[in-house]
């Protein structure tokens, strides 16, 4: 979809939603500001709308900068030719804490590792939506790993572990001071 | 290695002659506390027998160190006899915080560092770097560069294929056709040499261009290079393709359905074998494949089941060949001109932005995102690799296989830990 075009979509898709829509860097690619409050409804649309189509996200990316955690989600289409960055920000009560924002594994299951790779390195929390929590509560109810405790993960489950657990701090936040370098 | 076998009816408390007389009532020996695979249990597979549960469910822990992983990860099994019924899979093991060292370095050190991506593919880690920095910085790349860099990807891309190859002929023990394989492989690394100095992480590409224009001779090596691997594609079917102990273990084993793709983000090779036209050197024509014509192979379902291992290794074969037309190709549009736009100093700075930028790796879409505060180093660069997606369809790929077929699984999903843990 024409960059004119993919923008009004946008705005009569998203109304109130949409925060900004400003090109991402010199490409042709559109970056659309969010609110983390509204990322859930704002990805149901998205996925659901018969023209976007988003139904990949191909990317997961966070950066800081100064105080404020920007949150790019890479989106595509697999059977249209469109493509955005859906942008949201957020900033913890300290630089020690952790970040809560929706997970959107249950409309994007490939963004799940990327999310648990961010958890691990930048700690930013990416929460279950309350069905999914249901399900896994179930399903633990039979998994065995969970009931003996410990580190080991669910069974059906892909999980990067980029950190050894128990792991002070969070590696890719700017603050971060390296064991035995205090 | 650490395999941990255990029996989950050592925990139960059913008598054995109880289990005796109940053998075809799945209701009665079933443990008392295991709900897990009810479901599993009740589906008897009359077609298939083997993917019928009869046995006692037995746990296995695989890793993360083992001869028949592709690399550091452990697995958590669950066996029902000989066939894999659960499946989890944790990484994390190589993981040597490449992000957080290039962000701490310079801009200069960004093409050695990003060589450690996948150290067997280094030449994809260089150029999706280099093409995202020169998005940020608005830096032309003069023609020659660009088909320097596409030659040596071209050159890379067959090696990777080549290695790929390597690895499912030891899955599946054939030791003859490694041989081949590796004895020709040596030959594009020879190149590599000679053009770079280096055989494995090349630190050729540059800011705007590539380091150095190409050496004497070396043209005519590609040349000679691509005739001899179209000579040995046909050496390879003969001895490997179509051998009955190889399509044996491969034919409908492990197919990868396109939900299962779409699901996972699967792209590259692997999702190609399975029917689904995606590849960036025709679909973005910044990449410069723009003027060069070849085909994109996709899986033809030759053993009757499409995306099956065979598709994957077909489609890779197939990749070499059409990456040996376009090297023939690469060669006679080779223009003359500079190799760099200007030598840039070691202190650069690179003006504030952000860029997104994407490239096709022999294991599928190879991504990096770079944002510049306009300091002396980046502020992020993140990958987006494709392995991650390679693992995350194995715990719903790999139930139903028997434990026979894992290392010959696992192969053929051309899994690059490396790039996965970063």
């Amino acid at each position: 979809m024409e960059k004119t075009l993919l923008s009004q979509h946008l705005n009569r898709l998203l109304k109130d939603k949409v925060l900004e829509i400003v090109p991402f860097g010199r490409s042709s690619l559109m970056t659309v500001w969010i609110e983390a409050k509204s990322l859930l409804e704002v990805s149901r649309i998205l996925k659901e709308d018969p023209e976007l189509c988003l139904d990949w996200l191909e990317n997961l990316s966070v950066a800081q900068l100064d105080q404020m955690f920007a949150v790019s989600y890479f989106l595509r289409s697999y059977r249209k030719q469109n493509s955005l960055v859906l942008r949201l920000s957020a900033v913890p009560q300290n630089m020690k804490s952790k970040i809560k924002i929706d997970s959107i594994a249950s409309f994007w299951p490939m963004g799940r590792p990327m999310e648990l790779e961010a958890e691990d390195l930048f700690g930013v929390h990416f929460e279950k939506t309350k069905a999914e929590k249901l399900e896994k509560s179930e399903k633990q109810k039979d998994d065995r790993a969970s009931r003996d405790g410990g580190d080991a993960i669910r069974e059906g489950e892909f999980q990067p572990k980029l950190l050894p657990s128990g792991w002070g701090g969070y590696p890719l936040r700017k603050n971060y001071v390296f064991p035995g370098r205090q | 290695m650490s395999e941990t076998p255990t029996t989950e009816h050592s925990t139960s408390d059913h008598p054995e002659g109880n289990r005796k007389e109940s053998r075809h009532n799945t209701e009665d020996y079933r443990p008392k506390d295991y709900q897990a695979g009810a479901d599993y249990l009740a589906e008897y597979n009359a077609e298939f027998p083997l993917m019928s549960p009869k046995t006692d469910l037995t746990r296995w822990k695989i890793g993360p160190f083992h001869a028949s992983l592709p690399a550091s990860m452990i697995l958590n099994l669950v066996l029902d006899g000989e066939v894999i019924s659960r499946c989890s899979v944790e990484t994390g093991f190589l993981h040597k915080g490449l992000e957080k060292a290039l962000e701490l370095s310079p801009w200069s050190s960004l093409v050695p560092y990003a060589d450690h991506l996948d150290p067997e593919n280094a030449v994809f880690g260089e150029l999706v770097v280099c093409t995202a920095v020169e998005e940020i910085a608005a830096l032309e790349v003069p023609l020659r560069a660009r088909v320097i860099r596409l030659i040596l990807s071209e050159l890379t891309r067959i090696s990777a294929h080549l290695s790929y190859t390597v690895r499912l002929a030891r899955s599946v023990g054939s030791d003859t056709i490694v041989h081949y394989v590796l004895r020709d492989r040596e030959r594009i690394l020879d190149l590599f040499e000679l053009l770079t100095g280096s055989r494995f992480s090349l630190n050729f590409l540059r800011f705007g261009g590539v380091k150095a224009d190409v050496t004497e001779g070396f043209i005519e090596r590609v040349l000679e290079i691509c005739e001899l691997i179209k000579i040995r594609l046909k050496e390879y079917n003969d001895i490997f393709t179509y051998n009955f102990s190889f399509t044996r273990r491969t034919y409908g084993v492990a197919v990868l359905p396109v939900d299962m793709i779409q699901k996972c983000g699967i792209t590259g090779p692997n999702a190609r074998a399975s029917g689904i036209i995606l590849d960036l050197r025709k679909s973005s024509p910044a990449l410069g494949y723009d003027r060069i014509d070849f085909q994109v192979p996709i899986g033809r379902g030759e053993s009757g089941a499409l995306g099956d291992i065979h598709d994957r290794y077909l489609v890779r074969l197939r990749e070499i060949g059409q990456s040996i037309e376009i090297l023939k190709q690469l060669t006679e549009i080779i223009p003359p001109g500079d190799f760099l736009e200007k030598k840039l100093e070691n202190d650069i700075k690179i003006p504030t932005g952000e860029a997104y930028s994407q490239v096709e790796s022999p294991r599928g879409l190879l991504g990096c995102h770079i944002v510049s505060d306009g300091s002396g180093s980046p502020n992020r660069v993140q990958f987006r690799t494709p392995t991650i997606s390679n693992l995350l369809c194995i715990p719903e790929l790999i139930p139903g296989t028997r434990i026979e077929d894992l290392p010959v699984v696992l192969a053929s999903l051309d899994l690059g830990i490396a790039e996965a843990d970063r």
